[in-house]
């Protein structure tokens, strides 16, 4: 089964990455995504029970990064 | 643009720096301490002004790249039709209720708001205004967020907040590398 990354956008989610849930290594898209978060200060969310994921198991799915966008 | 950490600045300021610690160890040599210090002070200074160039820099590039992603989302929005505009706007409210669920934040009734406990303040997140509370004390600033969808602006304005509540402190210096 195919699971994404994705970033979240209200014109439409970007793809990062997408991975086979069976054959993936998944501590290869853990790094990606812990990665994500420390550069761009977001957090990761599951789409399908929309809580905050720390650590993405095969059995997570879809996930999306969400980054905030700077102001002041 | 001034680069205050380009590769010819950091060499001239690392033979500045090496030539006080020479200065330096030389006087020491002599048993003249009080300008071998002088040196050695000047060496960590400049090796000090260097550390701050370079931090100042890597901030002015986080915002310049901030600057050209929020310009791309301006240019995006004004070419979204109304339907589409409908759209976002239910994407960016689901999108601030698991946020703000994260965070233990509490929202608005029109998603136009949300309140927060960040250590020791209490945060009131409106659209364009930012609300602190402090026991008795609270301190506002404004937000300049490019057009977006009013609950994805809260949703970020809540993710820089946790992830570092001195911003708040920044924003109302207008302090430009915010980012």
């Amino acid at each position: 089964m195919k699971a994404q990354v994705k970033m979240y956008s209200t014109r439409g989610h970007d793809v990062l990455l997408e991975y086979d849930t069976d054959t993936a290594n998944m501590k290869e898209v853990n790094a990606f995504v812990d990665d994500l978060e420390k550069t761009m200060g977001g957090r990761t969310f599951s789409d399908a029970t929309n809580e905050v994921v720390n650590k993405i198991t095969p059995e997570t799915g879809d996930v999306t990064f969400v980054r905030p966008i700077a102001g002041g | 643009m001034r680069r205050w950490n380009s590769p010819s600045v950091n060499i001239i300021h690392g033979t500045m720096a090496l030539v006080n610690v020479g200065l330096g160890l030389f006087n020491f040599a002599l048993h003249h301490y009080l300008a071998g210090s002088f040196g050695f002070s000047a060496a960590i200074a400049i090796a000090l002004i260097n550390i701050w160039c370079a931090k100042m820099n890597r901030r002015r590039q986080q915002l310049e790249q901030e600057r050209h992603r929020i310009n791309h989302i301006v240019e995006e929005m004004k070419l979204m039709t109304l339907d589409e505009q409908m759209k976002a706007l239910g994407l960016a409210r689901e999108n601030l209720k698991r946020v703000a669920a994260s965070m233990g934040a509490k929202i608005g009734r029109d998603y136009d708001q949300a309140f927060v406990k960040i250590g020791h303040y209490k945060y009131d997140v409106r659209r364009d205004m930012i609300y602190r509370q402090h026991e008795h004390a609270i301190d506002s600033t404004c937000l300049q967020i490019p057009p977006m969808p009013y609950p994805e602006r809260i949703a970020s304005v809540l993710l820089l907040l946790r992830n570092d509540p001195t911003i708040f402190d920044r924003w109302a210096k207008h302090d430009k590398y915010y980012a």
